[in-house]
């Protein structure tokens, strides 16, 4: 029977590629596509063991044992990598009318959707492994600034601005003999945006090292009286370049979601806030718009994360292009996104836009295979300022009840 | 002739795909491209006990939103977990993968490769201690993709370990 005709055809169709195989591995029948998969070396015939050709099938043989009693209804790998192909392999168990137990593996090659996804994700880990080292070398430096800092650069300058003397720390970072500096002013090293240090007891220069790193530094000024009565500033500073530069990172890094891009948690709360005060002040409205997607944790249990991740993609950008210039869409959560709508100075459209948004996942399934697409609903809570709650995490806390009530609904 | 099944997995951007090609195809290269999925090479190794072929799943990276995909360890005679000795979080790692790969065949034996040994690296992590984390442990190998140091030793280890054991 499954040496017909309609195997093919059927496979045809419905573009799965498939091969049929005996408990032993050895092939029974096959689409004549997976030659696509096969090296240039090997041939694919029935009656060869299939584990000479598919290497993936090696190791499989426990888990075909548990297809064989039943244990187990299908067993799925997901994402192989070859010929410059990425594919999922399906195996499910049949018995033939006459009675032999068979088993066909069902091969799906990834969409073109895939291939974006692939290079979005392999663009995030290039750039975290590149954080990650400079992390790492960030610590270097900052042993080494420590170093210096347990030493603190300091120079002396009098009323003009003029250095009169500069500790060796100093020196060792211009690069220079004390002799070289002193009688020069101090401005023409450490730049700032006023050249006077008159009526201020601190400064933020920047300065280039002597191998041309620039480098900022918080510096402390001191007024002091010679042993002539003569003032003179004693001039202290401190390498804060690391802080600015990682400040600058973890700012970002924690606003957005990496995945996604999309403002996280903190990020919306903020926007709420400053909504807040729009209404208050101007009187423009705003809700939130609270969204879970219903079928993640089964899209990974059955897909793989990689197709969970891709849901998520998928999903903030249909969001991101659905909402208008002046709404926010974060995610919060796993599979939680909160949009921020506003409205101007009336929310007669809110009921209309919900709508929109609840069709969204109708018209924008998620094509994870060229012959295999992921349904998916959302839940939507709502709640809208000032009428429900008059703060940013009560706001949020109230759309969530919201969704987690049409959720049981469903 | 025998042949048998062994997963690299290790934290992404550790050199897994590197060790890789550098053992089955003796290449290098210094462009990193996450690998995503999992690809399988083949490698025949000859030894006078009698030739064997070794399929090597190079598996995608544990990062921190992505875990490792469990169904890719089944069936496994052997693991080989790579971290690399220049980011600290990754050998931190090791302990996490060894219970990941110890759930799915708890008595596959394990090597451990703490791979790019030719950067500058700190020294504090001991070998003994990783040893110590459990039986299953042949083998802990600095290794250097890079420039091949110890690569085929430690795919050696994991070989001889499992002939004798399949004998």
């Amino acid at each position: 029977m499954y040496t017909t005709e309609v195997l093919p055809l059927l496979s045809k169709k419905s573009r799965i590629l498939y091969i049929l195989f005996t408990k032993e591995f050895i092939v029974v029948n096959f689409s004549k596509e997976l030659t696509l998969l096969t090296d240039k070396n090997t041939e694919l015939v029935a009656g060869i063991d299939i584990r000479d050709i598919f290497w993936e099938f090696l190791g499989f043989e426990e888990n075909i044992l548990k297809l064989q009693t039943q244990e187990t209804g299908s067993f799925k790998i997901p994402m192989i990598f070859k010929n410059s192909i990425y594919y999922d392999i399906e195996i499910e168990a049949f018995e033939t009318q006459t009675k032999d137990e068979i088993f066909i593996a069902y091969i799906s090659k990834k969409s073109e959707f895939s291939s974006e996804y692939l290079k979005t994700i392999q663009e995030i880990n290039k750039k975290t492994l590149i954080l990650q080292i400079d992390e790492v070398q960030h610590k270097k430096e900052e042993n080494y600034y420590d170093l210096i800092n347990k030493q603190l650069l300091s120079f002396h300058v009098d009323n003009l601005g003029l250095i009169t003397e500069a500790n060796a720390v100093c020196c060792f970072f211009l690069g220079k003999e004390e002799e070289a500096l002193i009688g020069q002013h101090f401005s023409n090293f450490f730049h700032t945006r006023e050249s006077t240090l008159k009526n201020t007891t601190s400064k933020i220069f920047n300065a280039t090292s002597q191998q041309g790193h620039d480098t900022i530094f918080h510096a402390d000024i001191l007024a002091v009286k010679d042993a002539t009565d003569v003032y003179k500033n004693i001039i202290i500073c401190q390498d804060v370049s690391h802080l600015k530069q990682i400040t600058k990172e973890l700012e970002y890094a924690a606003a957005h979601d990496s995945l996604t891009g999309l403002p996280n948690q903190s990020k919306i709360l903020e926007k709420i806030d400053e909504a807040i005060v729009n209404t208050d002040t101007k009187n423009e409205l705003f809700s939130l718009c609270y969204i879970n997607i219903s079928k993640l944790a089964l899209v990974n249990g059955d897909y793989g994360y990689h197709a969970g991740d891709m849901l998520l993609k998928h999903v903030a950008s249909i969001l991101d292009n659905f909402v208008r210039e002046n709404d926010t869409v974060s995610r919060i959560s796993g599979d939680e996104f909160v949009i921020l709508l506003t409205h101007g100075k009336d929310n007669h459209s809110l009921d209309s836009i919900i709508e929109r948004i609840n069709l969204l996942p109708m018209k924008n399934p998620l094509h994870y295979t060229e012959d295999d697409t992921i349904h998916y609903k959302f839940n939507l809570g709502i709640c809208s300022y000032p009428q429900d709650v008059n703060d940013s995490k009560a706001l949020i806390d109230l759309a969530q009840k919201a969704m987690k009530k049409e959720r049981k609904k469903n | 002739m025998f042949a048998y099944k062994v997963v690299m997995i290790g934290d992404f951007g550790v050199g897994k795909t590197s060790l890789v090609r550098r053992f089955v195809d003796n290449s290098f290269s210094e462009d990193y491209i996450s690998s995503i999925g999992v690809s399988i090479s083949k490698k025949l190794i000859q030894d006078p006990k009698g030739n064997s072929t070794m399929m090597l799943w190079d598996t995608e990276g544990k990062t921190e939103f992505n875990q490792i995909f469990k169904q890719y360890l089944i069936g496994a005679k052997g693991y080989i977990i790579v971290a690399d000795l220049t980011r600290p979080q990754t050998l931190d790692s090791i302990k996490e993968h060894l219970k990941l790969c110890l759930s799915v065949v708890k008595d596959a034996p394990v090597c451990i490769a703490l791979n790019k040994s030719d950067l500058q690296h700190q020294n504090s992590y001991l070998e003994e201690e990783i040893k110590a984390l459990s039986p299953n442990i042949i083998a802990v190998y600095k290794t250097s993709a890079q420039s091949g140091d110890i690569v085929n030793e430690i795919f050696g280890q994991i070989n001889s370990t499992i002939i004798n054991k399949a004998n």
